[in-house]
């Protein structure tokens, strides 16, 4: 383990990804505390996931005082929903003042949108593309 | 110019209707198909079948700068995806959003959202104030609720049975403006003496509500 700093982190959304990162956080001994409106996406937060979880809807601001979000040093808005995405990542950045926000967007179309407002983006489909596109040129060089 | 009514099922369905009798020009954007078409046959308006969270969606609505958006959805993420893709992308001037969570006001604002149609804190104004202790017969606020206009009955006890107008210790922010003493109305003066079963209009600012509330009543 590497001695850097623990950070306290907010993951917004406990489905594939983001029970999985936050199993990683957690396991990097960082604090983690996920959020999701429905209890039973806990169930895919890994073993080695020690932080807390609170069942709620994050666009309710209550919900992310209880979280502490004015504390946080990352919050990572990754539920489904590119407008729920947005929501609470700007309410993370501009009423919590959250240093680092990092929001999933699932149509690229939306990228613009959060871009003007500075929230870093992960696009699952940018990803999935140039991903696609290495494999192909690496075929396509071996088929030369 | 024209109006844009984003989302929204029937508080959508009544302002359209009540916007175009007042000759306004009505564009409606909604996910729901079968909402669309029945909005199609009945009123007078453009309607758009599709999330008005999407750019592509607003910009089929060709919205100018002129115009007006409302965001009436559900969802407040809905909303304020909807405000800040018309306010910022689109460059529309009046942006106008419903709030369902009334503690979203406040984010809204900070994010530049200030047409803010907050309806929960609407429907608890006016419940709280059926619900105070005060035998307030009606309540209506005007100009953004910086003015009430209450009607109230007097009742035996009142402190202000049998005291003139001007004997009251009303505050500059209140004033009685008719008496209806079965069912002759009239406009108090200085030296009306109010008497049990008077129905008063009542005219004053929020904040000396509860001090004139107290001086017809005597109540706590």
């Amino acid at each position: 383990m590497s001695k850097r700093k623990s950070w306290y982190v907010i993951v917004i959304g406990s489905g594939r990804f983001g029970a999985r990162l936050a199993g990683k956080l957690s396991y990097e001994d960082h604090s983690v505390v996920v959020i999701d409106t429905n209890e039973t996406n806990f169930d895919n937060l890994p073993p080695e996931y020690t932080g807390f979880t609170i069942q709620g809807d994050a666009t309710d601001v209550e919900v992310l005082k209880l979280a502490k979000a004015h504390k946080a040093d990352l919050f990572l808005a990754l539920t489904d929903d590119d407008n729920t995405n947005f929501f609470v990542s700007q309410v993370a950045k501009d009423i919590f003042h959250v240093p680092h926000v990092i929001s999933r967007v699932y149509d690229p179309a939306n990228l613009p949108l959060f871009h003007e407002f500075k929230i870093e983006t992960i696009t699952p489909v940018l990803l999935a593309l140039s991903t696609a596109n290495k494999m192909l040129e690496k075929i396509a060089e071996e088929d030369k | 110019m024209k109006i844009v009514l984003a989302g929204g099922k029937k508080i959508t369905y009544y302002l359209a209707k009540n916007l175009i009798s007042k000759g306004m020009a009505i564009t409606i954007i909604n996910k729901d198909k079968a909402f669309c078409e029945e909005m199609a046959k009945t009123l007078k308006a453009l309607i758009i079948h599709g999330d008005a969270s999407n750019l592509l969606i607003l910009k089929k609505a060709e919205i100018f700068d002129n115009d007006i958006i409302v965001a009436l959805t559900t969802r407040d993420q809905d909303n304020l995806i909807i405000c800040e893709l018309a306010s910022k992308v689109l460059k529309v001037g009046k942006v106008f959003s419903l709030i369902n969570d009334s503690e979203n006001e406040q984010v809204f604002r900070k994010l530049g959202i200030t047409n803010i149609i907050n309806m929960s804190e609407i429907f608890s104004g006016v419940i709280e104030q059926r619900l105070s202790s005060y035998p307030i017969i009606n309540l209506m606020p005007f100009e953004e609720g910086k003015a009430l206009v209450i009607q109230i009955e007097v009742e035996e006890g009142f402190p202000i049975v049998g005291k003139m107008v001007k004997d009251l210790p009303f505050a500059e922010g209140a004033l009685i403006g008719t008496v209806n003493r079965g069912g002759n109305v009239f406009i108090p003066h200085g030296d009306t003496v109010f008497e049990v079963g008077d129905r008063l209009l009542v005219i004053c600012l929020p904040a000396d509500q509860t001090h004139t509330m107290q001086a017809i009543t005597g109540w706590d």
